[in-house]
């Protein structure tokens, strides 16, 4: 083993003070995990939150009567569901003052035929008007969905042929898009005219989902832009008026946006102020740790300075046995607050009930580099009491008599 | 010459509101090779004197000079540095690192500035080098002692000159199969003598003892009084504070220190 | 003794947990008309890699520390098949929110890395403890 050198110093202190060592890493660690896994879980939280604004083209979704909610939830969050009025509405709709485009959609909640699939929600769509959808298929598609073809969501289990089974029907898959965070990932696109197939093969397997008669006439919703200048509030107003239909139910998608964006922001508002009181009460160990040790260490201090020790190297001393300690706290707290969070990302999307998305590799870089110099950081700041101490010119440290 | 001078040396402490002197107008003159031991009860600013000798408190009047150099009027780097090269200290207290082996307690002192100072160093006196080989040839041997030479051939890459030099003067102490323990496991007198061979590790030109012989056994004293003695006699100025009337006989001069006075004894 | 324990407690509870997870909290998909899943072998080969990484933490209670070192190296390679079955070897069912997917596969990932980790510091330890004491 080679000699003592002053470099080693550090170490040798933290190794041979192993349960001091570790109360301090442990504090740090849990410091750590609190403030990056907080962090990853509210920027995937942000990414899903925009990526389910930029799916959500329309102004107002006109749904049937006391169906709100479901289609709300059906926009937020994965459960899935059927419910549809019948497409000469969907035309009275249309007439409406102040919109600007229309475009019927409909819903259907499939019962998975392949063992162990969830629940599918079918979503068709009309190419001729669509504003939606479409749009968004095409940036990654390329073509024009033919009749009888899909196209999946990311979670969709597609089968090595390259179809999906949905009411013991194989629908060659034409495409599989990339992942949303919402519950389009858990979504298969189909033609509107596509529909009355489908609910033939359901009715075939025994669960019609929708009764044969409606089949070619039910939608689900109307999803529309208004006109410029008009307010998606006052252009429900008017379909009301235009439809002489009063119980229509009416979505506003930048709403439900907007009221997720709200909970989420008081979310991490609360988890940030719990940080911070966490953060604070985690420091106070730190400090109280640090300082005790301090008086403890006096006599080391001294012994340093009768070898000749300058104050510059018991503070750097001081300084790297901390951010050695912050450094090992950081770097425990970000490998398991990684290990908890990022292989489950999709448990927890689930479990979230909200748009949820992994945001990317360079994303997870960047708030693990703010993890460790947060550590760091935290370490450093517990040492600097001392270190103050330590550099103050009048002589702190002496040999008293019989000490 | 003189290594260390003291001149009209005062320090005074606030106790209560109201100013003492501890250290009371001190003049001291030691020379290269002289043994110089200060005695007198607990309290009366032994250890003051020696800690404004290093530097470590700053005088209220009066001028310490080691080796030449004013203590006080230079600034924190180049005071550290003649603590570490020109004077050792061996305290009275165990101020070995516990987290430290007692080979690398030994070593620290030379590694200290970043530059290795024991070998090809300007500070380096051939006599006090002599010193300490002397000693080791001395009856007191260890026959179990590994030789200094073979293990350097044999392990070259582990067995450096630092390393060398420090098991040298823990072989000279006779605590050499110690090199390996950590302070705890010693006794208080293995504990002293360690120190002792920390405080030669940079071959100092002033030697400072505060009681090196405090808690120590007839044998342990006279093993460590005939070390200081022969690092007088290898041209190194030892100071020493002590109340052992068994050490005063291996020293050239003896003062007494009585609150803060220093008298010829 | 605590070192002892520190060299085969982890390789016993994370063998425990990869041998029963995939039996019970992180179950794989049933077999449904006797079309087996790729999961369910997974299941499978999990239920075993575990039994074999607890014994080698049980083995290791009552052998001298080289030997434990050695234990904890077979451990890492075990725990390496653990995270290889259901990713590359045998494979969970494709579907992303399909339960052996979402919970299953990262579970095993997970106890895996752990029992990595924690056997390769044990059996680093016990070589460098080994090479000192010689």
């Amino acid at each position: 083993m080679p000699h003592i050198t002053l470099g080693r110093l550090p170490f040798e202190n933290l190794k041979r003070k192993p349960f001091r060592t570790a109360a301090l890493v442990i504090v740090v660690t849990m410091l750590t995990v609190a403030f990056y896994g907080g962090a990853l879980l509210a920027t995937n939280l942000k990414t899903g939150l925009d990526s389910m604004q930029e799916r959500m083209g329309a102004d107002l979704m006109v749904v049937p009567q006391n169906t709100g909610a479901k289609a709300e939830a059906l926009l937020t969050s994965g459960s899935s569901s059927t419910f549809y009025f019948t497409n000469d509405i969907a035309k009275l709709v249309a007439k409406a003052d102040g919109i600007g485009q229309a475009t019927a959609q409909t819903y259907i909640s499939s019962l998975a035929a392949a063992c162990c699939d969830e629940k599918v929600q079918i979503i068709g769509f009309d190419p001729a008007t669509d504003f939606v959808i479409e749009p968004w298929i095409t940036s990654q598609y390329d073509g024009d969905l033919k009749n009888g073809e899909v196209v999946a969501g990311a979670n969709i289990n597609v089968s090595a042929d390259g179809t999906i089974k949905l009411y013991n029907h194989d629908f060659p898959v034409a495409a599989q898009l990339a992942s949303t965070g919402t519950s389009l990932d858990n979504s298969v696109f189909v033609n509107e005219t596509t529909i009355p197939d489908v609910v033939a093969y359901s009715a075939k397997v025994g669960h019609a989902a929708i009764p044969q008669e409606y089949a070619d006439t039910a939608v689900s919703a109307v999803l529309i832009k208004t006109a410029d200048g008009y307010d998606a509030h006052t252009v429900a107003d008017n379909i009301a008026k235009a439809s002489g239909i009063g119980t229509l139910g009416y979505v506003y998608p930048g709403g439900v946006t907007a009221t997720t964006r709200a909970n989420l922001n008081a979310l991490v508002g609360y988890a940030g102020l719990f940080l911070a009181v966490f953060w604070t009460m985690g420091l106070v160990v730190l400090f109280a740790v640090f300082a005790s040790s301090m008086n403890e260490r006096k006599r080391e201090f001294a012994a340093y300075r009768i070898m000749g020790a300058t104050r510059g190297m018991l503070v750097g001393l001081i300084v790297r046995e901390s951010a050695t300690v912050g450094l090992a706290g950081g770097v425990i707290g970000i490998a398991v607050a990684s290990l908890a969070i990022l292989p489950f990302n999709t448990l927890i999307g689930r479990q979230l009930q909200l748009p949820y998305l992994q945001t990317g590799a360079f994303t997870v870089l960047a708030l693990v580099t703010a993890g460790l110099l947060f550590a760091v950081t935290t370490g450093l700041i517990a040492s600097i009491m001392t270190a103050v101490k330590l550099s103050a010119p009048e002589t702190y440290l002496t040999l008293r008599e019989g000490e | 010459m003189a290594i260390l001078e003291i001149h009209d040396l005062t320090r005074e402490f606030t106790r209560r509101g109201s100013a003492f002197p501890a250290v009371d107008h001190v003049n001291l003159t030691i020379d290269t090779g002289e043994f110089v031991a200060i005695v007198g009860r607990s309290g009366n600013g032994k250890s003051t004197l020696l800690n404004l000798v290093t530097g470590l408190l700053s005088p209220t009047s009066g001028t310490v000079r080691v080796d030449g150099h004013v203590v006080g009027s230079l600034n924190d780097r180049d005071m550290a540095r003649l603590r570490n090269r020109t004077i050792g200290f061996v305290t009275q207290s165990a101020t070995l690192l516990a987290n430290l082996t007692v080979l690398d307690n030994v070593i620290l002192p030379a590694v200290m500035l970043g530059e290795p100072a024991a070998d090809g160093n300007d500070d380096d006196t051939p006599s006090v080098r002599h010193a300490t080989q002397d000693t080791t040839a001395t009856p007191a041997t260890d026959p179990d002692m590994p030789d200094v030479i073979a293990p350097a051939e044999a392990d070259a890459t582990t067995e450096d000159a630092l390393t060398r030099r420090a098991r040298t003067l823990l072989d000279a102490l006779q605590v050499s199969d110690l090199a390996d323990c950590y302070p705890k496991e010693l006794s208080g007198g293995e504990m002293r003598r360690v120190s002792i061979a920390r405080a030669l590790m940079n071959r100092p030109k002033l030697l400072i003892a505060d009681e090196p012989t405090g808690d120590l056994d007839a044998d342990s004293t006279a093993i460590v009084m005939r070390l200081l003695r022969q690092t007088a006699d290898a041209g190194t100025a030892v100071l020493m504070v002590t109340h052992d009337p068994d050490a005063l006989g291996y020293v050239d001069r003896t003062y007494r220190m009585d609150r803060g006075v220093l008298t010829t004894a | 003794m605590t070192r002892k324990l520190f060299a085969t407690l982890p390789a016993i509870v994370l063998g425990v947990l990869i041998a029963v997870a995939p039996q019970t909290f992180a179950y794989v998909c049933k077999v449904e008309d006797g079309m087996k899943m790729a999961c369910h072998y997974t299941a499978q080969a999990a239920l075993g890699l575990g039994v074999v990484i607890a014994l080698l933490g049980v083995i290791g209670l009552f052998v001298e520390p080289k030997v434990r070192a050695g234990l904890n190296i077979a451990v890492v390679l075990n725990a390496a098949l653990v995270i290889a079955v259901p990713t590359v070897l045998i494979g969970v069912c494709k579907g992303a929110m399909m339960h052996c997917h979402m919970v299953t596969l990262p579970t095993l990932i997970v106890l895996g890395v752990l029992a990595i980790i924690f056997a390769a510091i044990a059996a680093w330890l016990g070589i460098r403890d080994a090479k000192t004491v010689r």
